[in-house]
C-alpha cells in the first residue's frame, strides 16, 4: 500500500489552495502545565505558544528541564499522574481528505471537531474515547529509549500490528501485512524476519526504526519525536535523520522534533523553538536561528557547542551557572541570572513578552533587548544582511 | 605493530613547582604504550556453562600516549573503546598484549602482569573519570570523603593536611571548600562531574583516563567541564586518554585521535589531519555523519549502510568491508595491518607528533573527504551581533559577580535549602568566560576544504598553524599566571 496521502506524487496536503487561512496542524497557545510533588509545585510549562505548520519539521531545542518533553506529552495527553494542564489550549486541525482510521474513530473525532474544524485537545479527558481515537492514529509519538518503549515479550511485528488493529482494520492478516510493509518503508532489511523477532534481538538503530514504523503505521498527520536519536551512535543517527527527511518528503507529514542537539536541529528542521525554563524564548526559521540568533540564550548555546574546524584549544564560551532549580521560581526573565546581556532591573522583574521582529519570516523572541528600540536596532542589521 | 618514539614532543611545558616538589627526570619515551592489547570475554552457555566462544571486545590495540598530550579514542558503541580504557588501568584483566606505563620512580613498568604491590604503586599515577556522575559517586559519602578516600587509602595525607587538600581540590575544580560536607545528591550533574574530577586529581596522577566524561551533561554545562579539563591540563601538566563518541568534542580537546572499529584500531593520526584528510573509509563515514550545527551544511555523504558487526562473530578480512563503499575482494580475504603511511603518500605532515597509521589496503589510493566544517558565518553571526552591543556584552562576561537582587534571591534559596524545604540543587559557582577571539577563528577557519587538489595549500596552512600554535603556547603560559586570580574570583 502506498504511503502517499495525496494523489499527486510528493505534493503536500498543506499546499491545497482551497484551504482556509490557518495552515497549522497544531496550535498551542499559552500552555501551562504544573506538577505537584512532595517538595512542592513545579511549573513545568509557563505559557508555551507555537504552531506546527503542515508538512514542516519543527524542532524544539533546550536543555534538560526546559519543558521540551512535557510539551510533547501534553499534546498527546500522556502527562504523568502528577502533571496537569492548568491553562492554555492545544488545538488540533484535522486535515480533510483521505483518512485511514476506522469509521468508529473518525466518527468520534468528527463529533469533537468544532465549527472551525479544530479539535480542542485540552478540553478532552486524557482517558476519553475521542482522545484515544486521536492518539496513535492522528498524532503519534516516538520516544527516546527504544529499548524501554518496546515491549520485550511481544514480537516487533505484533506491536506494530496492535496499533493497526486498534485504529484501522480488524483483519489480522491484512494488519500483519501492513506491519511488514511499514518495516520495509523505514528501510529494514528483511522486514518479514524482523517482524517476527523480539526487540532484544535488534540493535539500537533497528529498534528505533521499529518505533518509527509503529508510529507511522496509522499514517498520523503529526509525528512527535522525543529525542529519537539521542541514545544512538552518530552513524545510526545519520541514518535515522535521512529516513525522517525521506518520510517527510514522501508523506508530507508534519513532525515536532525534540532534541538537545543543535546539530540535529540544523540538519533536519524547518523551524525552531528554543525553550528555557518552560517558556519559548525564541521561535524562528532554522536559517534565522543559526545565522541571526537573537535571544542571549540561543546565542550562548550556539557559542558553547564545540565546532569542528574551530581553532584548536581555544576555550569554549560557557553559559555561567546551571539550569535553575525547578522548585525555585525565577522572577522576571528566567534566564537573567545566567544572561551575558543582562540589562538591569527590567530583566529581574518583568517577564519579557514575545517581540516579533520585522522581516519576511516569523521571528519571535522573548527578551527585553528587543522591547521597542530593539526592533529598530534589528531593522538596521536586517538591512545589512 | 607499534609506533616509534621519534618525533615525540611534549605539548605543553609542565608548569614547574605546581605539583611535585622534586624535579622529575627528563621525560623519555612515551608515558603509556599499549601493544597488541586483547580483551576477550567468554560467552558461556548450555547446562554446564561451557565456553561457546569469545567476544573479542579488544583485539590487538596498539597506541602510544606521550607526556602532556591528549589522545582520544573514538568509535561507535561496542567498538571496545571503554574496555580498552578499563583494561589499561586493569579494571579488566587483559587477555593478551602489553601495557607499558612510565612510572616516575620505577621507570617503564609492565602493567599487564604487575603484581598487587606494583599495581598499588602504579594506580595512583593513573586515575579514571567515569561517564555517569550520578552513578560514580557513593551517595552515602560526603563529597569530602569521596575526594579524600584515595588519599586515605594510599596514606598520603592525614588530619588537617588532608582537609586542606580537599578544600584545595574543590577550589581547583571550581567548587567551594564548604561543599565538602554535603552529599552528592545536592549537586547538579555538572557539579558532580567536577567532584569526580577532583577525586581523580587527589593523588596528583600523571595520566587520567576520561571515559565519556561529558556525554551525560547538558550542552551548556558540557562546555564548562571541557574548559575545566583543558585548564587543569595546562596547569598541572596532565596527560589525558579521552574516550568519547562525540567527534566535535574530540576535535576540540585532543591532540591525536585513535579510531576504533569492532575491537581494532583502524586509524591513528593527529587531530587536525584526521579531520581534514581521513585515510580510512570508516573515519570518513564517521566524520560525514556528525550533524553540523549549520542548516546550510546538511549531510552530503550517504549515511553508512547496515550495522556494526558483532565482535563475537566478526566478518573476515577487514572488519569494515561489509559496510565499506570502496571494498574489494582483497578486503574480504586479507586483514589489513595497522601500518605507517609515508609522508609523500598522504602520511603525516611535517611537525606531526607521531607517524600516521592506518589499517586499510587502499589508504594511498583512496581520496576521502574530511569533516564538513560548519560555515564560518554561522559563528560570526553570533560574534558580530555581540560586538554591535559592547555595553550589553561586556559586563556579563568580564564580571562574574551576580547582580544584586539575584544575589539576594540566591541567599533566599540557600535559606530554603537549609530549612530542608529544598534539597535539590546548589546554584553553581559559574565560570566567567573571556570572549574568544573571533578574528583568529575567522582566519583559521577560512578554507579547510579537504581534497587532493587543495592538499598543497593545506600543507602550507598547516605549517602556518604550527608556528601559530607555538606562539599560542607562550600565550598560554601568561594565562596560567592569571588562573589563581580567577579561582579566587570564583569563591
Amino acid at each position: 500500500m502506498s504511503m502517499r496521502r495525496t494523489g499527486s506524487g510528493g505534493h503536500r496536503r498543506g499546499d491545497d489552495p482551497g484551504r482556509g487561512a490557518s495552515d497549522a496542524i497544531i496550535t498551542v497557545r499559552d500552555l501551562k502545565v504544573e506538577y505537584k510533588t512532595a517538595l512542592g509545585k513545579v511549573n513545568a510549562l509557563n505559557g508555551v505558544s507555537f504552531d506546527v505548520a503542515r508538512g514542516s519539521v519543527v524542532g524544539v531545542v533546550g536543555e534538560s528541564g526546559s519543558g521540551k518533553s512535557v510539551t510533547a506529552r501534553a499534546i498527546m495527553q500522556i502527562l504523568e499522574r502528577a502533571g496537569r494542564i492548568t491553562e492554555g489550549s492545544i488545538r488540533f486541525h484535522r486535515p480533510t481528505g483521505d483518512h485511514h482510521e476506522s469509521a468508529e474513530d473518525a466518527q468520534l473525532i468528527e463529533a469533537a471537531t468544532g465549527a472551525s474544524g479544530e479539535v480542542d485537545i485540552t478540553s478532552l479527558s486524557a482517558t476519553s474515547d475521542t482522545m484515544r481515537a486521536i492518539r496513535g492514529s492522528e498524532i503519534a509519538m516516538i520516544f527516546q529509549e527504544p529499548m524501554t518503549s518496546l515491549n520485550p515479550v511481544y514480537t516487533v511485528g505484533s506491536q506494530i500490528q496492535e496499533a493497526i488493529l486498534l485504529h484501522q482494520t480488524p483483519d489480522k492478516k491484512q494488519s500483519w501485512d501492513q506491519a511488514v510493509d511499514m518495516l520495509k518503508q523505514v528501510g529494514m532489511p528483511n522486514p518479514a524476519r524482523i517482524a517476527s523477532s523480539y526487540p532484544h534481538e535488534l540493535s539500537g538503530g533497528m529498534r528505533q526504526r521499529a518505533m518509527i514504523a509503529m508510529a507511522l503505521s496509522c499514517h498520523p498527520s503529526l509525528l512527535i519525536a522525543d529525542e529519537p536519536t539521542t541514545a544512538l551512535d552518530v552513524t545510526t543517527e545519520a541514518q535515522i535523520l535521512a529516513l525522517m527527511r525521506r518520510l517527510k518528503e514522501e508523506i508530507g507529514m508534519s513532525i515536532l522534533f525534540i532534541t538537545h542537539s543543535m546539530g540535529v536541529i540544523a540538519q533536519l528542521c524547518d523551524e525552531v523553538i528554543v525553550m528555557y525554563q518552560g517558556r519559548v524564548v525564541e521561535r524562528a526559521s532554522v536559517e534565522d536561528i543559526f545565522y541571526n540568533p537573537k535571544h542571549p540564550y540561543t546565542r550562548s548555546l550556539l557559542r558553547s557547542i564545540p565546532r569542528i574546524g574551530a581553532a584548536e584549544h581555544t576555550p569554549l564560551q560557557v553559559i555561567k551557572g546551571t539550569v535553575p532549580d525547578p522548585y525555585v521560581q525565577v522572577p522576571g526573565c528566567s534566564f537573567h541570572p545566567r544572561c551575558p546581556d543582562f540589562i538591569g532591573e527590567v530583566c529581574q522583574t518583568v517577564i519579557p513578552p514575545e517581540n516579533l521582529l520585522p522581516g519576511a519570516e516569523r521571528h519571535g523572541v522573548r527578551c527585553h533587548l528587543y522591547d521597542d528600540e530593539g526592533a529598530l536596532v534589528d531593522a538596521t542589521t536586517e538591512v545589512g544582511r | 605493530m607499534t609506533e616509534t618514539t621519534q618525533g615525540a614532543r611534549p605539548k605543553r611545558a609542565k608548569s614547574d613547582g605546581q605539583r611535585d616538589p622534586e624535579p622529575r627526570e627528563a621525560a623519555e619515551g612515551p608515558l603509556l604504550e599499549v601493544r597488541g592489547l586483547q580483551k576477550h570475554f567468554p560467552i558461556k552457555g548450555g547446562a554446564l556453562r561451557r565456553v561457546l566462544g569469545y567476544v573479542k571486545a579488544v583485539d590487538g590495540v596498539s597506541l602510544t600516549v606521550d607526556q602532556g598530550e591528549t589522545v582520544a579514542i573514538v568509535g561507535e558503541s561496542g567498538c571496545g573503546k571503554s574496555t580498552t580504557g578499563r583494561t589499561i588501568i586493569r579494571l579488566e584483566e587483559p587477555t593478551g598484549g602489553e601495557i607499558i606505563f612510565r612510572h616516575p620512580e620505577l621507570g617503564p613498568v609492565h602493567v599487564e602482569d604487575a603484581d598487587t604491590r606494583t599495581l598499588d604503586k602504579i594506580r595512583p599515577r593513573m586515575q579514571f573519570i567515569f561517564q555517569d556522575p550520578m552513578a560514580s559517586l557513593d551517595s552515602r559519602m560526603t563529597v569530602g570523603r569521596v575526594i579524600s578516600e584515595p588519599m586515605v587509602i594510599n596514606k598520603t595525607l592525614q588530619g588537617q593536611a588532608l582537609k586542606d587538600k580537599v578544600a584545595e581540590l574543590l577550589t581547583v575544580v571550581g567548587l567551594r571548600p564548604e561543599h565538602a560536607s554535603r552529599y552528592p545528591h545536592a549537586f547538579s550533574g555538572g557539579q558532580r562531574q567536577r567532584i569526580g574530577i577532583a577525586r581523580a586529581l587527589a593523588l596528583d596522577p600523571d595520566l587520567i583516563i576520561c571515559d565519556e566524561p561529558v556525554s551525560a551533561l547538558d550542552v551548556s554545562v558540557q562546555a564548562q567541564v571541557i574548559n575545566l579539563l583543558e585548564d587543569l591540563q595546562e596547569r598541572l601538566g596532565l596527560t589525558y586518554l579521552f574516550i568519547s563518541h562525540d567527534l566535535s568534542v574530540v576535535e576540540h580537546i585532543s591532540d591525536r585521535v585513535v579510531v576504533m572499529y569492532v575491537g581494532r584500531v583502524v586509524e591513528i593520526a593527529d587531530t587536525k589531519e584526521l579531520f581534514t584528510r581521513p585515510l580510512h573509509p570508516y573515519t570518513e563515514a564517521l566524520l560525514g555523519a556528525v550533524p553540523q550545527p549549520d542548516p546550510r551544511k546538511r549531510h552530503e555523504i550517504q549515511p553508512l549502510k547496515g550495522e556494526v558487526p558483532s565482535p563475537a562473530n566478526p566478518p573476515s578480512g577487514c572488519y569494515f568491508h561489509t559496510r565499506c563503499p570502496y571494498a574489494q575482494q582483497k578486503c574480504i580475504d586479507e586483514t589489513p595491518p595497522l601500518r605507517e603511511i609515508a609522508a609523500d603518500q598522504g602520511g603525516s605532515l611535517k611537525g606531526a607528533r607521531r607517524p600516521r597509521m592506518v589499517s586499510c589496503h587502499f589508504a594511498e589510493e583512496l581520496e576521502l573527504t574530511g569533516a564538513v566544517v560548519a560555515s564560518n558565518e554561522a559563528f560570526l553571526a553570533v560574534q558580530s551581533d555581540a560586538s554591535d552591543e559592547p555595553e550589553a556584552q561586556e559586563p556579563g562576561f568580564s564580571a562574574p559577580e551576580e547582580p544584586e537582587p539575584s544575589e539576594a534571591e540566591r541567599e533566599a534559596t540557600e535559606a530554603e535549602r537549609e530549612a530542608g524545604v529544598n534539597e535539590a540543587r546548589v546554584t553553581d559557582t559559574g565560570e566567567a568566560a573571556e570572549p574568544t577571539t573571533s578574528e583568529r577563528r575567522a582566519t583559521e577557519h577560512g578554507g579547510t576544504g579537504a581534497g587532493a587538489t587543495e592538499a598543497g595549500a593545506d600543507v602550507a596552512e598547516a605549517q602556518d598553524e604550527v608556528t601559530e600554535a607555538q606562539g599560542r603556547g607562550a600565550e598560554a603560559q601568561t594565562e596560567t599566571a592569571d588562573i589563581p586570580r580567577r579561582t579566587e574570583d570564583l569563591q
